[in-house]
């Protein structure tokens, strides 16, 4: 009984703290832009941050581009933005970006007649 | 056996195996990548460094969480940067890229695209930034088509891998409809 007990207290610990691992817990994150992107646009995370390091992620139903944004939140037809990765179709996309100054996590739709669908973008820091 | 079942303390100990059990199995299931499993993308190269301890490419699961950095294998090393060749938890099938150099201090240092796998079996998965377009391609094929100034120049694949010259307007991969890449930064 006392070896059952320890095989199953050993089971259920390993269990438990292979739940909790993940690791590499962001110090932020910010969605924005989820819902239709119209041709050409870009939209903006709505809080500019100054950061070391960016991190960010795109899922589109249609070609676009992850990317930092300067100087505008919300949706803009020529805001800035530097792109960070970009899909050739469908797809999820994302990258890492040194030493952001009031940058916004950003997605643009580069396509001169679809409007894109963005299912999650985010940035996080 | 009926006065076991009814005895709280091995009902209990019964509950507590089988959970667990699934946890086990779990944590199993979510450390198996498609980039193994998947037979379509078998290429890799060897590699001296260690995906799961590379700042840059390790950095890309701050963005994603999903997906599996420490599995990746090496397919295309140049003077650019590197490729690699994973997946993420919901089946995916993934690219990273390492850039060597970043241009400047506040340049992007490394970058995933992920794709479906029933979409990357037909189309591989094309990723980049204009002038800079990088792929992988299942098993079997060795060439793709870079699409510039209506021209199509063959590009080799090796280890799944290519890169397309900083010129190509879209890329096709045989089997499948041309694919435009975005050309102009906005």
């Amino acid at each position: 009984m006392n070896r059952l007990r320890k095989l199953v207290g050993g089971l259920v610990v390993a269990g438990a703290l292979a739940a909790v691992a993940p690791s590499l817990a962001a110090a932020g994150t910010e969605h924005y832009c989820a819902g239709g992107l119209s041709a050409g646009w870009r939209c903006a995370s709505g809080n500019a941050h100054s950061v070391n390091s960016m991190y960010v992620e795109v899922v589109t139903d249609h070609t676009a581009c992850a990317a930092v944004g300067w100087g505008f939140g919300g949706y803009s037809p020529s805001g800035s933005v530097s792109l960070v990765a970009c899909t050739s179709g469908s797809g999820t996309m994302g990258g890492w970006r040194n030493a952001v100054s009031d940058g916004h996590g950003a997605v643009y739709n580069p396509n001169g007649s679809t409007t894109d669908y963005i299912y999650d973008a985010h940035a996080s820091w | 056996m009926n006065s076991m079942i009814r005895s709280p303390r091995i009902v209990a100990a019964l509950v507590a195996v089988i959970a667990g059990l699934a946890l086990a199995l779990l944590l199993l299931n979510k450390n198996a990548g498609v980039a193994s499993a998947d037979p379509v993308f078998s290429g890799g190269l060897k590699s001296s460094v260690s995906p799961g301890s590379d700042t840059a490419l390790l950095g890309l699961k701050k963005a994603n969480p999903a997906l599996d950095v420490a599995g990746a294998r090496l397919v295309l090393a140049d003077s650019a940067g590197s490729l690699w060749l994973t997946s993420s938890s919901n089946g995916d099938v993934c690219v990273l890229e390492k850039i060597n150099k970043p241009d400047t201090q506040d340049a992007v240092s490394s970058r995933f695209v992920c794709k479906a796998p029933a979409e990357a079996a037909v189309e591989g998965v094309i990723g980049g930034v204009p002038g800079h377009w990088f792929g992988v391609v299942p098993d079997g094929v060795d060439t793709v088509y870079s699409g510039q100034d209506g021209r199509s120049t063959p590009v080799k694949v090796t280890t799944n891998a290519f890169r397309l010259p900083a010129e190509a307007t879209s890329v096709t991969v045989p089997g499948a409809a041309p694919a435009p890449l975005v050309t102009a930064a906005p």
